[in-house]
């Protein structure tokens, strides 16, 4: 006399066949929505105008230095230096010339030029002692960026 | 350095501009004053002596806006690429095009013929400290 029955034989195996389809759409769902690391720019932006521009002939060799007041009241009112992804301060440009530097091939090292994005409100201040440091740290090209019409060139 | 191969211009902080010791609202025509200074060759015994000893000063203050900086620098460099332009014998853009391709041996020369008595002298003083 058995008063448990035996349990009725239960797979218990979890099925799979539709895991090539979750696997897809996973697969699928990050290549729509990753995007590439991007520097997204977070001081104000308005180059200035000018007429006798001149274009750039090497673009490998330059490293952008965005100078303005933030776009996010977060980090105050007063003008940042961006270079890349993050704020600099005036100490870290020597640091940050020698990093751009780096990334050269060691023939065009001293080569390298440093496009200076100054917003149009931005004050002359701060834009000297970027340059001041920008020499200590022997970045001897330095340019400023305007606009023309709607082309970005080399001043 | 002789106060006659000087030509200055200061920007103050409220972006006011001064050349040579007197203000100047309107600035069209500073291009043409830069380039007579530049090309003096000694015809006037105030202005410059020849062209490479002709130098700009510009004198901004730590307070001056970056688009000042910017529209007064445009007009100095302006009247260069325009002296570079007549002696080359080509549009002041043409020679900025074909300073912008020296890897072209025409254009090279078109560049090297403009500026070959001409050097850019452009000095940028360090800004002064009344504004802030």
């Amino acid at each position: 006399m058995s008063k448990f029955k035996k349990k009725a034989e239960v797979k218990q195996e979890i099925p799979t066949s539709s895991m090539p389809d979750v696997v897809f759409m996973l697969l699928f769902f990050f290549m729509v929505t990753t995007e590439m690391r991007k520097s997204s720019i977070e001081v104000k932006q308005v180059l200035p105008k000018a007429a006798q521009l001149r274009k750039l002939e090497r673009k490998t060799l330059v490293a952008n230095l965005y100078i303005g007041q933030p776009t996010k009241a977060e980090y105050g009112t007063e003008e940042k230096i961006q270079a890349n992804d993050a704020f600099l301060d005036t100490n870290d440009i020597i640091r940050w010339v020698n990093e751009e530097k780096s990334k050269l091939p060691e023939a065009e090292r001293e080569q390298l030029t440093i496009s200076i994005k100054g917003d149009k409100d931005a004050k002359r201040g701060i834009i000297a002692d970027v340059e001041t440091e920008l020499r200590k740290g022997n970045a001897r090209k330095v340019l400023y960026t305007a606009t023309d019409n709607s082309n970005q060139r080399k001043q | 350095m002789q106060e006659k191969n000087l030509f200055k211009i200061q920007v103050n902080s409220s972006d006011a501009l001064l050349v040579e010791g007197d203000p100047m609202s309107d600035v069209s025509g500073l291009k043409e004053m830069i380039i007579k200074f530049i090309k003096n060759n000694g015809q006037d015994p105030a202005s410059s002596e020849s062209p490479s000893k002709a130098i700009v000063s510009f004198k901004t203050d730590r307070g001056t806006s970056h688009k000042r900086f910017i529209e007064i620098l445009d007009i100095v460099q302006g009247a260069y690429y325009d002296i570079y332009a007549e002696e080359a014998g080509v549009t002041n853009k043409q020679w900025r095009d074909a300073a912008a391709e020296l890897s072209n041996p025409r254009s090279k020369a078109i560049y090297e013929r403009g500026k070959k008595d001409y050097p850019m002298n452009i000095s940028i003083a360090e800004p002064t400290k009344v504004g802030n």
